[in-house]
């Protein structure tokens, strides 16, 4: 362990180093991040300026589920932003590289290249965060503090989970460098208010793929006005179920890297 | 011809050969719908007069059926044509091809994309169906599907001038991330861009965007009257024409300066 945590920070070092370095890279990345919300805002203002409320959520409410799960992702983005190479790492062989070598390969792809320009989507989601709970009125308490740091440290890991499984199908089925993309396309489900999916859609997003977590459940926690409703979701077994997928979802890593031979020579 | 034909034939047996990776990205692609089924089924019945900016939710879901199947078919390589082949510098063996380079991957990209919509129609039909936007449409498919196969190529010549740049810029990832994002948002791939803001709406009118998506998806909308269909493809073709035009003055300039070191 104690290996693994000082091999994590030296790849730390180094990959703040390189990062530097790719200023172009860096100033597009934030870009990126920055269009990215951007694209769901202009979706929330168009709908927003046609009408006052969606399922009782209004525009700044909105802003604060999205902008908590906004923070989860920009934190499991900065980690996570190798596996999305993995099916082509598969498909040319070099992923057997990866195997041979003394160490995890999920530590060595989460090590090899941490994009640190994502954590700005962190901070515009605490923005969001803060923007939104401010006109809605929010009065921050610790609890409520401590309840947003837990939820999105919590949703980092089920967006890294989902990010694990992705690379696992791409591993599988070569010629599927879009795996990643088409799990991500789930993520759409974690950026509204869960009633707005129907009780077996609720249920799917909690238990299942818990996505609930990384924005409606704190949101809702968050804003006395929806509190109830989230009370309604028996939050142990949640949690209960966020642990089991990230748990799947390294399973289903294991049994894909396993299955992994190479492309032959 | 023969070569623009059998890279035609290539790309559409390579959509084919990979089925399994086709099914993936459909199984994800009809979650997005599902997504956006449900949260537009929630805006609508939020209105109270039950139609949204004059539509109703069978045509506008509808529209974004269609505007979803042709962002996948518009939709560019996520890393560009080039960057790779640049990198390692491969591309070589494409530049010194005694083909119009730009045609020949026209001609490929568009074999690969009809393989994959041919496999991917039937689970769009679906949805149309099971959500009831089937009812909703004003069925010119003639017109639809020309109008997507020039957006297509629209599509495919902008993509190409961005792939160029891997010929001057490394920082591929972040141009290709912040490219994907502005056709998402001005090409109408998530809602209909005269919905935006009047002056957003303009701006977005003014770009080449629309021509990839939102032409095409306003085809079968039964709010299109039969004049705006020949307006929708002459903005089209006008853009095709200035993007084509401006890939093949760039790819001039890239095989001018462009410098390969062997040994």
């Amino acid at each position: 362990m104690t290996h693994y945590l000082a091999l994590a920070l030296a790849a730390l070092r180094l990959q703040f180093a390189t990062w530097k370095q790719y200023r172009v890279d860096y100033t597009a990345g934030v870009l990126t991040v920055l269009l990215e919300q951007a694209l769901t805002l202009v979706l929330f203002s168009v709908i927003f300026t046609h009408v006052p409320q969606v399922r009782g959520w209004t525009f700044p409410e909105m802003l604060v589920l999205y902008g908590l799960n906004r923070m989860a992702l920009g934190l499991a983005d900065t980690l996570g932003e190798s596996l999305w190479w993995v099916g082509s790492y598969a498909q040319d062989g070099s992923l057997l590289l990866y195997k041979l070598r003394p160490l995890g390969v999920l530590f060595q792809l989460l090590t090899e290249r941490i994009h640190f320009e994502r954590i700005s989507g962190c901070l515009t989601g605490l923005i969001l965060v803060l923007h939104g709970a401010s006109a809605a009125g929010v009065e921050w308490t610790a609890g409520k503090v401590a309840t947003v740091l837990l939820f999105v440290l919590l949703g980092a890991f089920i967006y890294l989970g989902l990010m694990i499984l992705g690379a696992a199908v791409a591993m599988r089925v070569i010629g599927s460098l879009d795996a990643i993309t088409t799990l991500w396309s789930l993520t759409e489900f974690a950026k509204y208010p869960l009633p707005i999916f129907g009780r077996t859609g609720a249920f799917l997003l909690t238990f299942v793929v818990p996505l609930a977590l990384t924005g409606y459940v704190p949101a809702a926690l968050l804003l006395d006005e929806h509190t109830r409703t989230a009370g309604t979701i028996a939050l142990a077994e949640a949690l209960v179920a966020a642990g089991a997928f990230f748990g799947l979802c390294l399973l289903a890593w294991s049994w894909a890297l396993r299955a992994y031979e190479g492309t032959g020579n | 011809m023969i070569p623009y034909t059998a890279n035609l034939r290539v790309g559409f047996q390579l959509a084919l050969a990979y089925r399994r990776a086709a099914a993936v990205w459909v199984v994800g692609e009809l979650a997005l719908l599902v997504a956006f089924y449900f949260l537009w089924r929630a805006v609508f019945l939020s209105v109270p007069a039950g139609s949204f900016a004059d539509r109703d939710f069978a045509a506008f879901y509808l529209y974004l059926l269609t505007a979803r199947l042709a962002a996948r078919f518009t939709g560019g390589p996520a890393w560009g044509f080039f960057a790779q082949r640049v990198r390692v510098g491969t591309v070589v063996y494409d530049l010194v091809q005694p083909v119009e380079l730009e045609y020949a991957l026209l001609a490929r990209w568009l074999g690969q994309k009809a393989g994959q919509l041919v496999m991917a129609l039937p689970a769009y039909a679906t949805a149309a169906f099971v959500s009831g936007a089937w009812s909703a449409g004003e069925w010119r498919l003639g017109w639809f599907f020309l109008s997507l196969v020039v957006g297509f190529a629209c599509a495919y010549f902008f993509e190409f001038l961005m792939s160029l740049s891997a010929f001057y810029t490394s920082a591929q990832q972040g141009i290709n991330e912040a490219k994907a994002l502005v056709v998402a948002l001005l090409s109408g791939a998530f809602f209909p861009i005269d919905l935006l803001p009047d002056r957003y709406a303009l701006l977005a009118s003014l770009l080449p965007f629309q021509a990839f998506i939102y032409l095409p998806a306003r085809m079968l909308q039964p709010s299109m009257p039969e004049s705006e269909i020949f307006r929708g493809l002459a903005v089209q073709l006008f853009w095709l024409l200035v993007l084509a035009a401006s890939s093949r003055f760039l790819l001039g300039r890239v095989r001018q300066r462009f410098n390969v070191q062997g040994g």
